[in-house]
C-alpha cells in the first residue's frame, strides 16, 4: 500500500536536487544545487547516511549464478547472431511427427476418395448389387424382360372403369396413372447408372386382408382424433381422402430374372402370373416367387385340393400315389377295421386307430382371400395339419353308424367300470389290494384305449412298488445296523480311561 | 554506430553492450552482469527478498531471453531494475508462505552476513570495536528501513543501489519525478531520525 506523500516546497525540492547532485551523477542534475542555510545540516546528514549505507558490504552473488547466466547468454547470442531461416523454421515445424501424420492421413483419404471413379462397378463379390449398379447389365435384363412385360402394358388398370372396381383396385389404378410422372426422373437416374427409384403403390395384397371391420375401426379412430381437434369434420374427411390419393413413394426396382421364364404358368399359378404381369406393367410388382420344385408342386396340389375339403384333398393325393403305397394303405385299413370289429367282443383296441378315428374330419376353413389372391402366395406343405394326413391314411370314413354307436357304448361302459375301480382303489387300505385294483384299471384302460388312464394306473403301480422296495431296503439296513451293534456291545479294556482323558483335555484346552 | 567495436567493454554504455549482445556477442552480457549483479542483489535484499541471489539470476535470465524486446527507448538500467522490482514483488508474495531458515540466508536484516558467516565469526572470535559499531549501525538501519512505508523504501533503495536519477526512479516506479523526490525526502528524514546517534 502506497501512502499519499505530501508535496515538497521549493526549498525542499532544492534540497533534494542538491542531494541528488552530491550522491549521484552530477551531470544528470540540471539547474542550481544551492540549498538554504537551514537545510545544510540536513543535507549533510543525508549524504552521510547514504555513504554509510553504501559502505555496508553485502555478500557477492555466487559464481554459479554468473555461469548459469553466461551459458544462457552464449546460447541466446548464437541464436541472435544466426537467426534461423523462416523457411527452415517452417519446415522444422511441419516435419514434426504430429503434422506429418495428419498430412499423411489427409492425403490417403483424398487419394482414396479421388481415385475411384463414379461409374466404377462394385466388387465382384457383390453380385447382386452389380445388376443394380451396372447400367449396362441392367439394360440387358430389362431388354430381355421387355417383351413379357409389355404385353399387358397395364391396359386393364387404365381402361377399366374405376367405379366398377373394388377399393383396392381403385388405388392400384390411381398408382398406375401416377406412374409416368414419377418414372421420368427414375429414367434419368438410370442413365447415370444409379438405382432407379420405383413408385410405391398399394396392391390389393399389400393392403392386407379384406377386413372391412378393421378398416372401419381405423377410420373411426381417425375420425375420433379429428373430432378432438377444433377443425371441422369436412376438412378431416378431405384430408383422409387426400391421404389415400397421395402419390406413391418411389421404390427401387429390384434386380430380377426374366418374368416370362420365372413364372410357372401352369395350375393355379396362372392367375397369379397374370396378376403379376399386370402389376409389373403398372410398375409396382414384386419379384415373382421362385420356381417351385417337384415336392412343392405336390404340396401345392394338396393345398389346392384342400380348398374343397380335406377328404377330397386326401383322395387327390391318393390318386397320385404309386400302386405300392395304395396296397400298403389298403392292408392297413383292413387291419384297422378288423381291430374295430374285434373291439365289440374283445375290448383290446389299437389306441392309434382310436386317435385317428377321433381326429377332426371337418373341412379346413377356406383360405383367406389375401392368401389366394396374393402374387406372393407360397404353398406351405409342411404346415398341412397332421390329422389330415392321418385321416387320409386311416380311411375310416366309411365306418357305419351302428359300429360307431357300439364303440361309444363300450367306451362308456369301460369308463364307468374304471370310475368304480378308482373309488375302490381309494378305499383300499392294503398295498397289495391297491395294486390288484390298479391292475384291473390298467387292463380296462388298455381295452378301451384310454391312454391317460392306462398311464395313470401303471404309474400308481410303480409308485406303490417303489414304496414297498424302499421300505424293504430300510428294514434290511436296520437289521444290519442292529447286528453290528450287538457285535460291538462289549467295550474294550482301556475305553473308560480314554474317555476320561479326553474329557480332561477338553477342560484344559478351554480354561486357559 | 559501430563505435563499440573500438571501445573497451567497461567504457561502453549499457545500451551499447545490450546491442552487442543482441548482435551475438555473449561477452557483453558478462560485462552487464558484472556491472549490475551486486547492485541488483542489494536492491532485492533491501526490498525484502529472502533469496536475492535467485532474484538476480531470474532478472538476468529474463534480460537474456527477452533481450529482443529491449528497443532502447528507455535506459537499460531502468529496464533491468523494473524487471528486478517486479521479481521482488513476486518473491515477497511467494515468501509469505515459505519461512524455512537456511544457513545461506542473511541473519535478520543484516546484509551480507549469513548464518553460516555468523557461526564462523563466532568461532574465530573476530569481534572488534569497529565491527561492533558497524553492526549496531546496520541493525538500527535495518530496523529503520523496515519501518519505512513501501513506496518510500522503494525509492530510497533504488536511489541508493541503482544510482538512478529521480527521473529514472519515477519511470521505474511509475510516478512523477517530484513524487519520487518527496518520497525520498521523507525516507531520509525518517532514517536520519533513527540513525541520529550513529551519525
Amino acid at each position: 500500500m502506497t501512502e499519499r506523500t505530501p508535496e515538497l516546497s521549493r526549498d525542499e525540492l532544492a534540497l533534494m536536487a542538491a542531494f541528488e547532485a552530491r550522491t549521484g551523477d552530477v551531470s544528470s542534475v540540471g539547474g542550481s544545487t544551492e540549498v538554504p542555510g537551514e537545510f545544510k545540516d540536513e543535507l549533510a546528514d543525508f549524504v552521510q547516511i547514504t555513504r554509510r549505507v553504501g559502505e555496508m558490504e553485502l555478500a557477492p552473488v555466487p559464481a554459479s549464478v554468473r555461469s548459469a547466466i553466461m551459458n544462457a547468454a552464449v546460447a541466446q547470442a548464437e541464436l541472435n547472431a544466426n537467426p534461423a531461416n523462416p523457411f527452415a523454421n517452417l519446415l522444422a515445424f511441419l516435419m514434426r511427427p504430429g503434422p506429418v501424420l495428419m498430412a499423411g492421413t489427409a492425403l490417403a483419404l483424398l487419394v482414396a476418395v479421388g481415385i475411384r471413379p463414379e461409374n466404377e462397378p462394385a466388387a465382384a463379390g457383390e453380385s447382386g448389387m452389380v445388376a443394380m449398379n451396372n447400367p449396362a447389365k441392367k439394360t440387358e435384363d430389362e431388354a430381355s424382360a421387355a417383351p413379357a412385360a409389355d404385353e399387358p402394358a397395364g391396359k386393364p388398370a387404365a381402361e377399366a372403369p374405376a367405379a366398377d372396381k373394388p377399393a383396392g383396385e381403385k388405388r392400384v389404378a390411381a398408382a398406375a396413372e401416377a406412374k409416368p410422372a414419377v418414372a421420368q426422373p427414375a429414367a434419368g437416374a438410370q442413365g447415370k447408372g444409379r438405382v432407379p427409384r420405383r413408385t410405391f403403390a398399394a396392391t390389393p395384397a399389400s393392403l392386407g386382408p379384406a377386413d372391412k371391420g378393421a378398416q372401419n375401426r381405423r377410420d373411426q379412430a381417425a375420425g375420433e382424433l379429428d373430432d378432438l381437434q377444433p377443425k371441422p369434420k369436412v376438412k378431416a374427411r378431405k384430408r383422409r381422402a387426400s391421404r389415400k390419393v397421395v402419390p406413391p413413394r418411389p421404390r427401387p426396382k429390384p434386380a430380377r430374372k426374366n418374368v416370362a421364364t420365372a413364372l410357372d404358368l401352369d395350375d393355379g399359378n396362372i392367375d397369379n402370373a397374370l396378376d403379376y404381369k399386370q402389376a409389373d406393367s403398372a410398375g409396382y410388382a414384386k419379384p415373382p416367387p421362385p420356381r417351385p420344385t417337384a415336392k412343392k408342386k405336390r404340396a401345392q396340389q394338396v393345398w389346392n385340393s384342400s380348398k374343397s375339403g380335406y377328404a377330397s384333398g386326401a383322395k387327390a393325393l391318393q390318386q397320385k400315389r404309386p400302386a405300392e403305397q395304395k396296397e400298403k394303405e389298403e392292408a392297413r385299413r383292413e387291419a384297422v377295421q378288423a381291430a374295430l370289429g374285434k373291439s365289440r367282443s374283445q375290448p383290446k383296441q389299437d389306441s392309434y386307430a382310436r386317435r385317428a378315428k377321433s381326429a377332426p374330419s371337418a373341412p379346413r376353413p377356406a383360405a383367406s382371400p389375401r392368401a389366394s389372391s396374393s402374387p406372393r402366395f407360397q404353398p406351405q406343405p409342411n404346415k398341412i395339419p397332421k390329422p389330415l394326413k392321418e385321416s387320409a391314411k386311416s380311411a375310416g370314413d366309411d365306418e357305419s353308424v351302428a359300429e360307431k354307436d357300439a364303440r361309444q357304448k363300450l367306451q362308456k361302459d369301460i369308463a364307468g367300470e374304471v370310475a368304480k375301480l378308482k373309488k375302490k382303489a381309494a378305499a383300499t387300505k392294503t398295498e397289495e389290494g391297491l395294486v390288484a385294483v390298479l391292475r384291473q384299471i390298467l387292463n380296462l384302460a388298455r381295452k378301451s384305449g384310454d391312454v391317460k388312464t392306462e398311464r395313470w394306473a401303471s404309474g400308481e403301480i410303480k409308485r406303490v412298488r417303489k414304496v414297498q422296495l424302499a421300505r424293504a431296503k430300510k428294514a434290511a439296513a436296520k437289521r444290519a445296523a442292529s447286528a453290528k451293534k450287538a457285535k460291538s456291545k462289549a467295550p474294550p479294556a482301556g475305553a473308560a480311561s480314554k474317555a476320561k482323558a479326553r474329557q480332561r483335555y477338553d477342560v484344559e484346552s478351554t480354561s486357559f | 554506430m559501430w563505435f563499440w567495436i573500438f571501445a573497451s567493454d567497461e567504457e561502453q554504455s549499457d545500451e551499447a553492450l545490450m546491442k552487442r549482445f543482441l548482435a551475438g556477442d555473449s561477452r557483453a552480457m558478462g560485462t552487464l552482469y558484472d556491472r549490475y549483479a551486486d547492485r541488483l542483489k542489494a536492491f532485492a535484499y533491501r526490498q525484502g527478498a529472502k533469496r536475492p541471489d535467485d532474484v538476480v539470476q531470474d532478472a538476468f535470465m529474463r534480460v537474456v531471453r527477452n533481450g529482443a524486446s529491449f528497443k532502447g527507448n528507455a535506459k537499460f538500467k531502468t529496464w533491468l531494475f523494473s524487471i528486478t522490482r517486479n521479481l521482488c514483488i513476486d518473491a515477497s508474495r511467494r515468501d509469505k508462505f515459505r519461512e524455512i531458515p537456511k544457513l545461506e540466508d542473511p541473519v535478520g536484516r543484516e546484509g551480507g552476513m549469513t548464518r553460516h558467516d555468523v557461526i564462523e565469526n563466532h568461532k574465530a572470535g573476530q569481534d572488534g570495536l569497529r565491527a561492533t559499531a558497524d553492526a549496531q549501525f546496520r541493525e538500527t538501519f535495518e530496523v529503520a528501513l523496515a519501518s519505512l512505508p513501501n513506496d518510500q523504501r522503494e525509492v530510497f533503495v533504488l536511489r541508493q543501489y541503482s544510482a538512478m536519477s529521480f527521473k529514472e526512479i519515477a519511470q521505474t516506479v511509475g510516478c512523477k519525478e517530484n513524487t519520487a523526490k518527496s518520497r525520498m525526502r521523507y525516507a531520509l528524514v525518517a532514517l536520519r531520525q533513527a540513525l541520529k546517534e550513529h551519525l
